[in-house]
């Protein structure tokens, strides 16, 4: 089978990987994708989006000095595949294995998309939040206060206040332009929590985070008691009209695992240790907290002291 | 009536003594203050904030409802282990049914995470449990503190033969 490999879609492509990063960084899905390409059960494209993960997760870094021209169709060369089946055995090391996906976009084979880097760099701080793989900024993108929450999708007291304080906030700060809203994942309270930030994510790659976010809050029965597994998440995609098969794939190979460990860990440097907690974050930098689920009234306060 | 006239016998018996006044005080402030910090009706920071919203008003009454039969309680089986040489049983079991509506509930906050923190799945699994059976194990806790009340003040009746006037 010789397909080409036309992973991504815009016209720019880098060539020459610069550095392999860390390797212990590569989850187990890719691998798994890796073996199963090697032995023709899934598609090059499936394993694109492997590929593709790993430089949008900065695992395969690429500089931005070189553009390359069109891509032309080209086939795969054999020894790529089959280092790919004998990485997923564990015959070849991670970073032999990373050379020859250099090599792929060295020859032009593999390009990478610059709207998802320029998407994901041009938003990346709020203070000393680092938002680039949070949730779409909702509200205006230039308020000058931003306000972070970080929170747990099984958390009683986070889906009481989206759905019963947050209508004010958006009310009186979001949609009359004077503050922003972004949500970063803390999941603690078991796997569920995780597999339900993800699903956001992958509801964002269809173009309707919030929506999710929204409806998944609405369905909160409790922790790790099924309402929010793999199945019922899929479920509730399916209610909000997404395409179910890609939803139940990206969850599947945990597509969004790093992005959401990423926030995690961006809570844990700030402090947080339960949810929900909220940062209100001014255009100086400056921030304040507000630990559970506060009024508005609260919010008011800590937005007038800050304007 | 009957029931009403062994209320006040036992209440005017036990909290007479002003010691048992303090001592429900405490109890009752010991459990209330706590729960509401964790169930997240008291904010500390950034402002004092103490905050009931509609949607939590039956989760607050339960708090109330614990506490208070949780003083009534204690003091009274205290009074009952020093004044009347019983058992402990009571005692026990009163602490149980304030332990069980104390943990119901436990999630995000404090309770939650230092159970997950320190005991792992264990404590996921408890976390759980305490959770998505909030409603149930509160109602137990009451029923459990409601029985043993109703027990104390039984025996209190039973076991003093005191004129009071």
């Amino acid at each position: 089978m010789q397909k080409t490999f036309s992973i991504l879609i815009i016209s720019i492509i880098f060539i020459s990987i610069t550095s392999y990063a860390d390797a212990q960084q590569i989850p187990s899905w890719v691998k798994n994708n890796a073996g199963w390409w090697s032995s023709s059960q899934i598609s090059d494209d499936d394993f694109a989006k492997g590929l593709e993960f790993l430089i949008n997760e900065k695992i395969i870094q690429i500089p931005k000095d070189i553009q390359s021209e069109g891509q032309d169709e080209q086939k795969i060369p054999s020894w790529v595949k089959n280092n790919a089946g004998w990485w997923s055995q564990g015959l070849v090391s991670d970073e032999d294995f990373l050379k020859s996906i250099q090599y792929l976009i060295n020859v032009g084979i593999v390009s990478v998309s610059l709207d998802m880097q320029q998407e994901t760099k041009s938003n990346s701080m709020i203070g000393s939040f680092d938002i680039s793989k949070a949730s779409p900024i909702e509200g205006d993108k230039d308020a000058s206060i931003t306000i972070i929450m970080f929170s747990d999708y099984q958390c009683e007291r986070c889906a009481k206040w989206v759905l019963n304080e947050k209508q004010e906030i958006t009310k009186k700060y979001i949609k009359t332009g004077k503050a922003n809203f972004v949500v970063l994942d803390y999941p603690m309270l078991g796997d569920d929590s995780v597999s339900a930030s993800e699903a956001n994510y992958c509801a964002q790659d269809q173009g309707k985070y919030f929506e999710y976010h929204n409806y998944l809050y609405t369905k909160h029965r409790g922790v790790q008691n099924g309402w929010a597994n793999q199945e019922s998440l899929v479920k509730y995609s399916e209610d909000l009209g997404l395409d179910s098969e890609q939803f139940d794939n990206c969850l599947l190979w945990d597509r969004h695992s790093l992005r959401v460990a990423h926030n995690k860990m961006v809570g844990s440097s700030h402090g947080v240790s339960s949810t929900p907690i909220f940062f209100i974050v001014n255009s100086d930098g400056n921030f304040e907290r507000i630990t559970g689920s506060q009024p508005p009234t609260v919010f008011d306060r800590v937005i007038q002291e800050f304007g | 009536m009957q029931i009403i006239s062994k209320q006040v016998l036992a209440f005017r018996l036990v909290f007479s003594n002003g010691l048992y006044v303090g001592l429900f005080c405490v109890f009752f402030v010991g459990l209330f203050l706590p729960l509401v910090i964790v169930t997240e009706f008291l904010f500390f920071e950034p402002y004092l904030v103490f905050y009931v919203p509609d949607y939590m008003i039956d989760n607050f009454i339960f708090i109330i409802i614990i506490s208070v039969l949780t003083g009534l309680v204690l003091s009274m089986s205290i009074y009952r282990i020093r004044f009347l040489q019983s058992s402990t049983k009571k005692l026990r079991t009163g602490l149980l049914g304030s332990i069980i509506g104390a943990g119901a509930g436990a999630c995000c906050g404090g309770i939650g995470i230092a159970l997950i923190s320190i005991f792992g799945a264990v404590g996921g699994a408890a976390t759980s449990i305490l959770t998505n059976f909030e409603i149930p194990l509160r109602v137990a806790s009451i029923g459990i503190l409601g029985f043993t009340y109703y027990m104390i003040v039984r025996d209190l009746n039973r076991e003093c033969k005191v004129n009071l006037e």
